[in-house]
Formats: C-alpha cells, structure tokens, sequence
C-alpha cells in the first residue's frame, strides 16, 4: 500500500517545479505586458506583443504537455539525429537566414520564424547527457577521445554561432556544455585549460570586434560612453535605482518609453526592478532560484545518470541565461543580447524553452525527490 | 559507476552553490543600485524623463491714462530643433530649407544647430508670430518643435518710444518702462514638468507638475495718447523745420499734480522695430558723413542706441533763459525785489571785474521788474542775483528740486551739475540761466511749482495699476514735494508770463483766443562759440488757471534761428492751441486778443542777422532774408509799422539787393492817388511846390523825376509837379 502509494508518487511529475514553472510563466506575462506596452502602443495595438507571447505560450504549454509524458530514455536514441539536423540548421543560419540587427540568427519557415541556436541548447544538452551517459563515453578521466569529440562538438557549435554573430549564443552553449563536461567527471586540470581557452578566446573576439571591448570598458565607467555604447548600460542603471524598496507600481516604468533599448526583451528586468524594486526583483531571482534548486534536486534524484545529466543540464540552460541576463542588467556582466526565460519576449525560444521543461517534468516523474 | 555517480552528485551540487553564490552576488549589486546609488539614479533618470518647462506668464498691458493699450503681448511661438532626432532621421536638408524659407533665418546658423547632436532641444527662433509657426507645423518635419512663447505689440509704433521702451527676445524689458517696470509687467513664470520619453514625446502618464504663472500686472500711465501725439506731431515738425543736429524734447505736464501728460523724444523709433532708424533726418545725417559699411554699420547702431535715450530725463542742459521764472520768482518771495521796482540796463553789467553782457547789447534802458522779464533782461537778472546773494540763490535752487532726481520711473535719471560754491561770477551768469544744468524734467517741475500756487510736485508718469483683466489693484495720488513759492508770488508770475508772451519775447507761443504764459530759452553749448544752440520754451495755459505747462526743447537747431523764441515757442503754441480745446478749453477772442494780432514791426536796420533773426521772431514775424551780409542794410517794411502777426519783414543784407524797383506814371493823378501809388512802389514822393497847403484835389501831376518805369533804390525820392487842373 505504502510502496504502492511511494510508486504512484514516484510516477507523478514535480508539483513543486510544474508550479515554480507556472508562476514564473505568468509573472513574466504580466511583467512582459507591461514592458512591451510602450512599444507595442507605436505599432497601434498595446496588446499586440503580449497576445502573441500569450499564444505563443499556449503552444508552448501544448508541446511541454507533451514532453512531459514522453519518456525521457527516448532521447537516448534520438539526441545524435537531433544533434545532426541542428548542426544543420546552424550551418544553414548564416546562408539562409533573415536578417536583423545586421546579424542572421533566424531561419524563416513560411510565416514563422524561429532561432536554431535555441534549440542547439537543448540538443547539446540532451546530446551530451546521451553521450556521458552511456558505458562507452561515460569517462572523461581516462577516454582522450571522448573529450576531444566532445571539444569537437562545441567547437563547431561555437563557430556556428560565431558565423551568426551569435556571442551570447556561443557564450550559454560553451558554458552549459562545459558545465555538462564537469557533471559527468571532467578532470580538473582540464577545467583550468578550459578556463584558460574560454578567456582567451573571449579576449581575442572582443580584440577582434573593437565594439565588443567597448562594452566592456563601458562596464567600468558608463556615463563615459554615454552617448554611445554606455547608453543601455546607464539606462538600465537609471531603471533599477528608480525602483527603490517596492517600485513605481506595476505598469509604472517610466524608463520602458524607449530610454531602454530593448525593454521588453533583454532590459524586462530592469523594468521589473523599476515597476516592483528590490521586492520584485529578488522575488524574480528567487523563483530562478527556486527553480534551480528544484531541477538540481530532481537531478541528484533522478533514476539514472542519463536523467541526472538531463535535468542538470535542463536546469543549467535556464539559470546560466538568467544569471547572464540580469547580471547585464546589473552591469556585473559587458551587455550582451542574452533573454531572460519566461519573461522576455521570444517566439521559438518560448515553445522550444517550455517543451524543455517538459522533459525536466518527465525526469521528475521518475526521480526519487520528496513531492508534495 | 557508483564512484562517478557520486562524483558527479558532488559536482552538481558544487555548481548548484556556485549559481547560488551568482544569485547572491547579483542580489547584492541589486541592492547596491536600488538603495545605495538610488536616489542619484533616481534623480538622473528624473532629469532625462521629464521636460520641465516655464510656462511665460502673460506680460502685463502698458495703458494710457483713458486706456488705450500702448504696449501689449500676444501668445507666439518659438521654434526649436532636436538635432539628435534629426540625425536620426536624416532629414537635415529639409529642416534647413523649411526653417531658412519659412523663419528667415540664417542658413549657416541653422546648419550649425543640427550638427550639435548631442542636444535634445536647440532654439531657432523666439516669438514666431502663429500664422509663421503654423505654416512650419503644416510640413510636419521630424525634429522640428514649437513651444509656447510671447511676443510684444505696440499698437501705436513710435508713440512715446523712449518713455514706453521695449522688451528683447526673451520678453525682457530692455528699455524705458518696460525696463523699469520689467518685475511688476513680467509677472512669475509657472513651470510644466512633462514626462517624456526618449525621443522628447510626452508620455502618457499623470507624472507631472504645474505651477500656474502669475500674469504681470497692467501699467496705467497719466500719458494721453492725444495729447502725447499732439506734441509729437508738433516737436517732429519743429526738429524739421529747425534741422536740429542733437534732437529734441518736449514734456506736457498737469502744473498741479505733477502728472506727465506727454514726454516726448525725436528723433523717435517704431517700438515693434526698434534696432531700424525710420527718422529721414537722422538718416540724412548718417548718410552724410560718408561712411564705409562698417564704420557705417557701427554708427548705425550708436545713432539707435543714442535714439533709445529719454533726453527728457536722462540729458541735462543749460537751460538759459527759462531759468529766470525761477529768478524772478525767487526774488518776489524773498522780497528784494517788487514788480513796481525799477531797473536800468545799458546793456552791461560789471561783475568782479567782468563785462557780462545784455543779450542785447545796446541795452534795454529804464525797465520795470515786468519788463524785465518780457525783455529778459540779463543785467535786471543778474542785479536780482545779487539782491538774493548766493545762500539764498542756491536755498532757492534747491527748493525747485534742481539739484536732487524728481525720483521719476525712467531708467538713468540724472540730476545736471550745479556750482559746488557760488562764486559772485556764477551767481551772476546762474541768475540768467547759464553754467549750470539741470533736465528737463527738472526744468518743468520747477516751473510748475511757480505757477501752481507755489508746489514743488513729484512728477510721475504711472497712474495706476491694474490685475491682468484691467481691474485696478493700486492708484497713485500726486505728492507734494514742498512749498517754495507763495501763492501770491505764483499770481505775480503767472500775470507776468502771460505779458512775456503776450508782449514780450515770447510772442512766437502766442495763439489767439487762449491766454498763454510762458518764457524763452536760449542756451549756446559748450565750448561757446560752437555755434550751437539749445533752444527751448516753456509755456502754460490758461495762465490765470495753469491746466498744462509744456517745456519743449531743440537741440542744435542749424536752419538759421537758434533763439527759443523762434525754434521753440511756436511749437509750444501750436501743442497748447491744440491741446487746450482737447481738454474742454474753448479759444475766447478779446479786444486785447484782437490788438494782438497787430503787431510793431521792429527795427533791425543795423542788426547782425542773428539778431535780427530772435528780434522779428519774438515780435511774431517772419524774417525773410534777401541778400548776403552780416548786417541788416535796410527792412521792409520800416519799424513801426503795423503789421499782422506772422507776416513777412523782408531784410535786406546790402545796398545792390534793392534796386529794381519801378517808378510808376503818376501824370495826370491828384495828390491822394499820386501819393499811394508811390507809395505803395516803396518809393517817396517829394513835391515840387513849396507850400502843400496849396496844394488841392484840384491840382494834378504834370510832371515827375524820374520819369516813369525808370529802374530805382527803394525809397528814392520821385519828384513830382502838381498844377492846379484848371490854372490854364
């Protein structure tokens, strides 16, 4: 009876994480309408970003409820054809796709447009969680060649995104592959080397871009570079210290009138800060907390080492991004186009973000983690 | 297996902290920011958010005294850019053209203007009239703002510009009243705080502020715009006439209250143009010292600076003779002198070893204190002075209020210069109005205080003011300075004026029908001997009841006459002749009026032409000269003559100007009619018999010499023989 009941929770999914996902779903819809009333306000329609987040949602919440009943061990099989198509699709990027910001990070399918380098987090993640997971490749202590294929892969995965002028992209990748690596037993000698290859290779791509060694001088002293590359970084900072203990109320920024570059995209939280202060800002970082801590916990307990490096690699694509994300906002990090999950506004990165937590949902089911 | 496993548990666990010790750090910064650095954030993000802008206060109206609007604002526009949208939009040329083809203004500048990319809001144009600024919102260009701005009419342009003054771009007085009165008219700005966004729009949110603005307060001045254009029409016409190289002024004054009526300034200036000289005269003058273009232009604009001047009350002259109402007035009061006293002037006057000399040099022989006056008779004068002694004279000088400021609201009042010790010379020449100065201002509020009854009143201009709807909040009474004279001395003169300008130098005020008093003025400017003239007149009426004094000066008068008597007093006349009946005074026709049409001609035989020049002016005539000279050979017609004011008196300046004159055929005639027609030729017939009595109507002309139309002198004699009609 007991064992019955442990194995009918065993099976459910993580009412917990389901809800931590939820509220941070919703909250970052009421916060998303908010910011992106001013500019959607000048295309006529205040509602037309958020009605498009809101549908958006919907098939995202469509394709999670789907990937929360598909067993995760499918992947298994499925993460090297998913590896190869996105390879693919991330070649294709620079060739066909359309253009913005003076960068092609898009590919256009008929109406709808959609990000490969989203989805090439997930297929990394469910590729190396594959890959350390199975006897053969399980080792990174001893097999040289298992970390050279996997060096190999990143790699390729960066120089795609490079091609796309994709930093940020190459940055969250490089970071959650190399957190995978250290998951599944990376030497720490290795690590160093890492670190070392990562900072010079960032060195040498902000040398190489002079903009992007702006950015960071621009950290240190905005006001500086006002007029320019300081602009945002000045902007985000007058938003967050407008905001004070409780904010200027919902719906009350007065930085979202386009003084934030970007306001319902990668600035949203510093109008969360300016509408709801402190409070609402750690209440954000909080509930990313909470969810990391939840999707750690569902790792450590998961069934096998396939699910434990699955969720774990899940949970690091979300908070890595939103570390990344505020700490711009903040001006702890150079500024750097990174979305914050669940509150900036995307298409693909949406549906394909949530049919993530989806698979989060599924590892849940079987973990061996206390639920409600 | 086992092993990795938990290797792996402790890695992720490591990494799990690790996000935990990023979550903290950021929270940290978060707090950093929102509490530590949030107030100047704040602040920032307050400045860039919000268009704080004054909202103008109205400026006050400037009425006359029945209020009529003389200076008035109307709402306008100013027009500004913000070169960083404009940069944006990459829309320079367009913005230039339009605001070059529609504002007028300078291309180069604009240009200028849209490369300062780091401004938001950069000024093109003040107080763009709204049909202007309307025809720029039309194009609808991007970067191109318009702001609520003021702009300053004067309805009646040049009517008492120096008095009334003007404001610059900013709707600050610069000049006159407006200067003055700029805190009581300007009022207090309010201010808007906008919230705006990024590109300068308005947000749509309750975050803002209004501070209402208090509109200025009206001006009611005590001017009357008839009578301030009578004496403009009449002072223009004088400066005109009089060519005048220094300009004049006139001030119209109520003698009893001190209430400026009309003060009045040429050459003057269109208020709504005021840096543009519209005066021919001054123009002429410019031109006529052939200037290069900057040296022309530099002039220029010291030629419009010095027309902004009040020379009314911010130049100080010698006032001469008008000085000696104050003189004479000074002496009845003190007692040393009484109108039944006697004086003899032979035309000098010996001072410490001086010869100070009658304006006339051969004397004006025995003369009453009356006559003195109507002679304006130095020497008399200068005995008056002394009778005063210095103590008194300048106890008296001061109780006119000529050594203090009449505390009168025009900018740069002055007070003149008088003698810090009044040596026994200074008295002398000060007794008849020389080596001191005072302004007019001071000049005609002394003089009022003669003829008023004998108080020294505050002159003042504003009457009153008004809330921005016109409703009076605050009046002003007149304010007596103090006493100086009594109102028997102020009897006295004012009989005595009215002899001076019914029969004395001041003829030239004279109007029929009205009684005028008044006096003369005739200064020579420093250094003496220039040749140049202040010549001034200061005239009232009714002079048995002073309802207004008028004190008109000219400075530099170069047609000719220089006396006051002739530049000054008929303008006077014409001011009181029209001003009189505009203040319900009817003209009344006397048999004395009546006499005084007639006038005597004087003699000037003898006389330079200056002389003769103030000698036919005073008297009422006009002087037409034939001839050059520099003494008067011979008149017509002869001293003594009757004639009607203002007609001719032909002066001849040398013998070979009179020749062609006609004898005319008297043959035939009787004595009666041979006689006139001579006559009437200017010729003089002498009769060639011995005895007139024998003569009869009877008799004819048989015969004359020279014979008729033969070319003569004038006034030769024609010889002419009368026989008895019937002696054959």
């Amino acid at each position: 009876m007991a064992e019955e009941k442990k194995m009918k929770k065993s099976g459910q999914v993580d009412f917990i994480l389901l809800m931590i996902i939820v509220c941070l779903l919703l909250f970052g819809l009421i916060m998303l309408f908010s910011a992106s009333s001013p500019r959607a306000l000048k295309s006529g329609n205040i509602y037309s970003i958020i009605v498009k987040q809101s549908v958006i949602s919907i098939i995202g919440l469509v394709g999670m409820y789907f990937t929360t009943n598909f067993d995760y061990h499918n992947y298994k099989k499925l993460s090297k054809p998913i590896l190869y198509v996105t390879i693919g699709l991330m070649i294709l990027v620079p060739l066909i796709g359309i253009a913005s910001h003076g960068a092609k990070r898009q590919i256009s399918l008929g109406s709808v447009s959609f990000q490969p380098s989203e989805i090439a987090k997930f297929a990394l993640v469910i590729y190396f969680a594959s890959r350390y997971s199975s006897p053969k490749t399980s080792s990174l202590t001893n097999d040289k060649n298992n970390l050279y294929v996997s060096v190999g892969i990143i790699g390729l995965f960066i120089a795609t995104c490079i091609l796309q002028s994709h930093l940020s992209a190459a940055v969250v990748l490089a970071v959650i592959s190399v957190m995978m690596m250290v998951a599944a037993g990376l030497p720490m000698k290795y690590l160093y080397g890492v670190g070392i290859i990562g900072v010079a290779g960032l060195g040498a791509f902000a040398l190489f871009e002079s903009y992007r060694l702006d950015r960071i001088k621009a950290l240190f002293d905005p006001f500086k570079y006002s007029q320019g590359i300081g602009w945002q970084i000045i902007q985000s900072l007058y938003a967050v210290g407008s905001g004070g203990l409780f904010g200027l109320g919902l719906g009350q920024s007065r930085q979202k009138y386009y003084y934030l570059p970007e306001a319902h995209n990668d600035y949203i939280y510093a109008v969360i800060c300016e509408e709801l202060g402190f409070f609402g800002g750690m209440m954000v970082m909080l509930l990313f907390a909470a969810f990391v801590w939840r999707g750690v916990s569902i790792a450590l307990n998961a069934k096998d080492r396939f699910g434990m490096l699955l969720a774990f690699g899940i949970t690091s694509i979300i908070g890595v991004q939103m570390l990344i994300n505020i700490g711009v906002v903040l001006s702890v990090l150079p500024s750097t186009g990174m979305q914050l999950p669940f509150f900036s506004a995307g298409g693909t990165s949406m549906i394909v973000m949530l049919s993530g937590m989806g698979i989060l949902l599924n590892v849940s089911k079987s973990s061996r983690i206390k639920k409600l | 297996m086992a092993k990795t496993q938990f290797s792996t548990k402790k890695r992720i666990r490591i990494m799990a902290v690790l996000f935990l010790v990023g979550v903290i750090v950021l929270a940290g910064k978060l707090f950093w920011i929102q509490f530590v650095k949030g107030s100047t954030y704040k602040n920032l993000a307050a400045r860039q958010q919000t268009r704080d802008s004054a909202v103008t206060a109205k400026r006050g109206a400037i009425y006359d005294r029945n209020m009529k609007v003389l200076a008035q604002s109307a709402t306008a526009e100013r027009i500004t850019i913000n070169p960083q949208e404009i940069e944006k939009a990459e829309n320079q040329v367009e913005v230039t053209s339009a605001l070059v083809k529609i504002l007028k203004v300078d291309r180069k500048t604009v240009e200028e203007k849209i490369a300062k990319t780091k401004l938001q809001s950069v000024i093109i144009k003040n107080q763009v009239e709204k049909s202007v600024a309307d025809k720029l919102r039309e194009l609808d260009i991007t970067g191109i703002h318009f702001e609520e701005d003021a702009k300053r009419y004067y309805p009646y342009g040049s009517l008492a510009s120096q008095v009334l003054g003007f404001t610059g771009t900013d709707n600050q007085g610069l000049e006159g009243l407006e200067y003055v009165l700029d805190d009581d008219l300007s009022g207090i700005d309010g201010r808007i705080a906008v919230a705006k966004d990024v590109s300068n729009t308005e947000m749509p949110y309750k975050y803002e502020y209004y501070v209402e603005p208090q509109d200025g307060k009206g001006v009611v001045l005590t001017i009357d715009e008839v009578i301030q254009h009578y004496t403009e029409k009449h002072l223009q016409e004088a400066y005109e006439t009089n060519l005048a190289g220094n300009g004049g002024a006139a001030i119209v004054m109520n003698p009893n209250t001190g209430e400026i009526l009309a003060m009045a300034v040429v050459p003057g200036y269109d208020l709504n143009e005021p840096r543009t000289i519209i005066d021919q005269h001054l123009l002429d003058q410019l031109e006529d010292k052939e200037l290069e273009d900057e040296a022309y232009d530099k002039a220029y604009s010291s030629a419009v600076t010095k027309m902004w001047r009040n020379k009314a009350v911010v130049d100080s002259y010698e006032p001469g003779s008008t000085f000696k109402i104050m003189v004479a007035a000074s002496a009845l009061e003190e007692g040393v002198a009484s109108l039944d006293d006697h004086f003899a002037c032979s035309g000098v006057r010996h001072v410490a070893n001086r010869d100070i000399h009658c304006w006339k040099r051969e004397g004006h022989g025995e003369e009453t204190f009356t006559q003195g006056v109507m002679n304006s008779c130095n020497p008399m004068f200068m005995e008056l002075g002394s009778r005063l002694g210095a103590t008194n004279f300048r106890k008296y000088f001061n109780a006119f209020g000529l050594t203090e400021k009449t505390g009168f609201t025009i900018p740069g009042e002055s007070s003149g210069t008088f003698h810090d010790t009044l040596g026994i010379v200074d008295l002398a020449t000060s007794s008849f109005g020389q080596t001191f100065t005072v302004t007019p201002l001071q000049m005609i509020s002394a003089v009022s205080s003669v003829i008023n009854g004998g108080n020294l009143m505050k002159p003042y201009i504003i009457k009153s003011y008004t809330d921005s709807s016109g409703k009076v909040i605050e009046n002003f009474e007149p304010e007596i300075v103090r006493n100086v004279v009594s109102e028997d001395v102020s009897a006295q003169m004012r009989e005595i004026l009215e002899q001076v300008v019914a029969n004395g130098t001041g003829k030239g005020a004279y109007v029929n029908g009205f009684r005028i008093g008044g006096k003369t003025g005739t200064s020579e400017k420093l250094p003496r001997g220039s040749g140049k003239y202040i010549a001034s007149f200061v005239g009232f009426a009714p002079a048995d009841d002073p309802q207004i004094v008028c004190l008109l000066l000219i400075d530099e008068p170069m047609a000719g006459a220089t006396g006051g008597g002739a530049v000054a007093a008929p303008a006077v006349g014409k001011i009181i002749r029209d001003v009189l009946p505009y203040l319900g005074y009817e003209s009344q026709y006397t048999e004395s009026t009546v006499q005084n049409i007639s006038v005597n001609v004087p003699k000037i035989e003898g006389l330079t032409l200056e002389e003769a020049q103030k000698k036919v002016e005073d008297a009422g005539l006009k002087l037409v000269v034939k001839g050059s000279g520099n003494t008067v050979k011979s008149q017509i017609p002869k001293s003594g003559t009757l004639l009607h004011k203002g007609s001719q008196l032909i002066a001849y300046m040398h013998e070979g100007a009179k020749t062609s004159f006609k004898v005319p055929d008297v043959i035939g005639m009787t004595y009666k009619n041979a006689l006139s027609t001579i006559q009437n030729s200017k010729l003089n017939m002498k009769l060639d018999v011995t005895k007139l009595n024998e003569i009869t109507d009877d008799y004819v002309a048989v015969s004359q010499t020279p014979e008729a139309n033969a070319e003569v002198a004038e006034g030769t004699d024609i010889y002419v023989k009368f026989v008895a009609r019937h002696s054959d």
